[in-house]
């Protein structure tokens, strides 16, 4: 494998230059008429060790193909993908694999991410079994030591997924992800399937993970109030494509994109009492495939004029790291 | 004073399971004036949807054992037969079910399942199919009246289950989480449409949702229920301000907040016991921060601490009554 550059925290851990990933959408011979689903089109960020980055968007946005694609799990049609220094989508298998040990990935459904036949213990050892590990005996040591850090008990290993509540098993899936000691994980609407009161409690286990052990979280969901709880900076997707990326604070307070000002709108608040003024969008996501042209969102923006409707924006720095993607801001 | 629509008084529906006996909700209390909406809310399993599935009477009655009292506009609904259940669903109490793909009929044209429960002849039928989808704005109906539901997105679906639900013009509609499987601003969308046609069409609403944020929305009452029982009640307004139960409490406090930043979300300890080992008092007790021997042995009654504010708490009404009885 390629010699990876040093990171400490602050240092760039991660960088997606024009990250793209489209899906065949029919089997047409003649490349004329072949159509894809642009599921992810054109993604640019960049990561700092130790930071959280949160990836909002509605169902459909691409937010999860692209975490998929950062893993390698989903080949990258174009662009690059540098992580520490190597551009990740040119490595080869086995290179590959020893990626894997410092990208890891928490998935949404702990019901279906844990293999039912496996007991708790050996689902947490298999990926030091694959990377060759240690011995039988560090293994076990170590998975007590990972059961403990994720608030289980070490004797939990003898147990199988089905006696564990959601929370405890989404608990069980944090611990396989911490098993090689990655540097950076993606969760992918980890806490989505959870009820409140146990989200709480595992996204307050995720923040005082990254604290002890530096880790890096790129975080996905498609709630927006849980995306700004958990992360430093915020990305908006809207149909593969990022239109906002700011600050946690001021993606909400100083929304500039529409379709952010739309969505933090949208969500309902837990307080009867605040008179808010409401923009609703009208219609629906349209269809990845056949994404309109220009400005993606002008179909359903109430502010779109015939330049959005002619020409796509440019995603772009507009002051202080406050990148967004709209004609109408100056 | 309005008039109670719907009365339920200690409604107890328990399971029959090969394991054993599961109670799922215990002992319910609530009613349903005319035009008011009221929020069901809790996390899963809960009861919150047992509950509307007893209400409609929708439960195999082989497995599972309603009691109590359900009292609908005068009439007493567990006591009808089911040649006269039929007559009351769809007609007078309708329902609005969370998936719409797997709550509509996939090979059936849209408009003929929404026309289905009108028993018109064929053209009027599916004239007042694309009157009802223009009421709940689905766009060009005329079209859309023959399509099948796998050609519509799921705020379309949604809102043909809406349609159908409207089609009787029913006196309670009860929608069992009906935005949970849609994006964020659909469910704005649903929202809106539903709150716009209750005050339109003068329909009480019974919501079951999870989400408190739908709540403060949508509710005029609300009722929060914990591992089936209810454990508070209220106006919507007052349990925001002053939530009593140390589990509404904890629930709201959970929740992350768009607008302050806070480093810990105070989370609830420990998850909801299984229905097969309830504890034996206070069922909320082992997770309780301010639990007692005396909640550990005794189930706490729902008193009203004024104010029709509703609590099952014996921390929370012994306060009350001391300060009642200081003043």
């Amino acid at each position: 494998m390629r010699k990876l550059d040093e990171v400490k925290a602050g240092d760039e851990l991660l960088r997606l230059e024009n990250v793209k990933k489209y899906y065949p959408a029919n089997k047409a011979v003649f490349k004329k008429d072949r159509k894809y689903v642009k599921a992810v089109d054109g993604i640019s960020l960049s990561l700092r060790c130790g930071e959280t980055m949160g990836l909002v968007g509605e169902s459909g946005c691409g937010k999860s193909t692209l975490g998929q694609t950062i893993l390698c799990l989903e080949k990258a049609t174009a662009g690059k993908i540098i992580y520490r220094g190597v551009d990740i989508t040119t490595l080869k298998k086995e290179e590959l694999r020893e990626l894997r040990k410092e990208i890891q990935i928490i998935f949404q459904d702990p019901y279906s991410s844990l293999n039912p036949k496996m007991t708790v213990g050996s689902i947490i050892a298999e990926p030091m079994v694959i990377h060759h590990m240690g011995s039988a005996a560090q293994r076990d040591k170590r998975v007590g030591e990972l059961l403990e850090l994720v608030g289980l008990r070490p004797e939990h290993a003898k147990r199988y997924p089905h006696e564990f509540s959601g929370g405890q098993r989404q608990r069980v899936g944090i611990a396989r992800a911490l098993a090689m000691d990655p540097k950076l994980i993606i969760c992918d609407e980890a806490v989505s399937a959870l009820d409140v009161s146990i989200q709480a409690q595992v996204l307050n286990l995720l923040r005082k993970l990254q604290k002890e052990l530096g880790l890096t979280y790129i975080f996905i969901a498609h709630g927006l109030s849980i995306v700004k709880h958990i992360s430093n900076r915020v990305g908006v997707m809207y149909l593969g494509k990022l239109v906002e990326l700011a600050e946690g604070d001021s993606v909400y307070k100083n929304a500039l994109h529409p379709y952010t000002r739309a969505l933090i709108s949208a969500i309902p608040e837990p307080d009867p009492e605040k008179v808010r003024q409401r923009e609703i969008l009208v219609g629906d996501v349209p269809s990845p495939v056949d994404p309109p042209g220009g400005c993606r969102f002008h179909t359903r923006c109430p502010h779109a004029s015939e330049r959005c409707r002619q020409s796509a924006p440019e995603f772009r720095d507009v002051g202080g790291g406050h990148f967004a993607a709209c004609h109408l801001i100056k | 004073m309005q008039d109670k629509l719907l009365e339920v008084t200690n409604l107890v529906t328990r399971f029959h399971t090969d394991d054993g006996v599961v109670t799922a909700v215990n002992n319910l209390c609530f009613d349903v004036k005319q035009g008011e909406s009221v929020c069901i809310v809790g996390e899963s399993g809960c009861g919150k949807s047992v509950t509307s599935m007893s209400i409609m009477r929708l439960l195999n009655e082989r497995q599972a054992e309603v009691s109590g009292s359900i009292r609908f506009d005068g009439k007493e609904l567990l006591e009808l037969s089911m040649e006269e259940m039929r007559k009351i669903r769809g007609k007078e109490i309708a329902m609005i079910f969370q998936e719409p793909m797997t709550a509509l009929n996939p090979v059936f044209t849209c408009g003929y399942q929404i026309s289905e429960v009108l028993q018109l002849g064929k053209a009027e039928a599916r004239a007042r199919a694309i009157e009802l989808m223009k009421l709940v704005g689905i766009p060009l109906p005329e079209k859309r009246v023959d399509e099948y539901p796998h050609q519509l997105s799921g705020g379309m679906r949604q809102r043909v289950m809406i349609a159908m639900a409207l089609a009787c013009q029913p006196k309670l509609l009860i929608a069992d989480e009906p935005t949970t499987a849609l994006d964020v601003t659909i469910q704005a969308q649903i929202m809106e449409l539903i709150r716009e046609l209750k005050e339109r069409l003068n329909m009480a609403l019974v919501l079951i949702t999870h989400d408190m944020g739908v709540v403060a929305e949508m509710a005029e009452r609300v009722v929060v229920m914990y591992a089936g029982d209810a454990v508070e009640e209220a106006d919507v307004r007052t349990l925001f301000r002053e939530p009593m139960h140390p589990y509404t409490r904890g629930l709201l406090a959970s929740i992350p907040r768009l607008d302050t930043n806070t480093e810990e979300l105070s989370a609830i300890e420990g998850t909801v016991p299984g229905l097969f080992e309830m504890p034996k008092g206070c069922r909320f007790a082992p997770r309780c921060a301010q639990c007692t021997a005396q909640c550990e042995m005794e189930d706490p009654p729902l008193v009203d601490i004024g104010g029709n504010h509703m609590v099952r708490c014996f921390n929370v009404c012994d306060r009350e009554g001391a300060d009642h009885a200081q003043a």
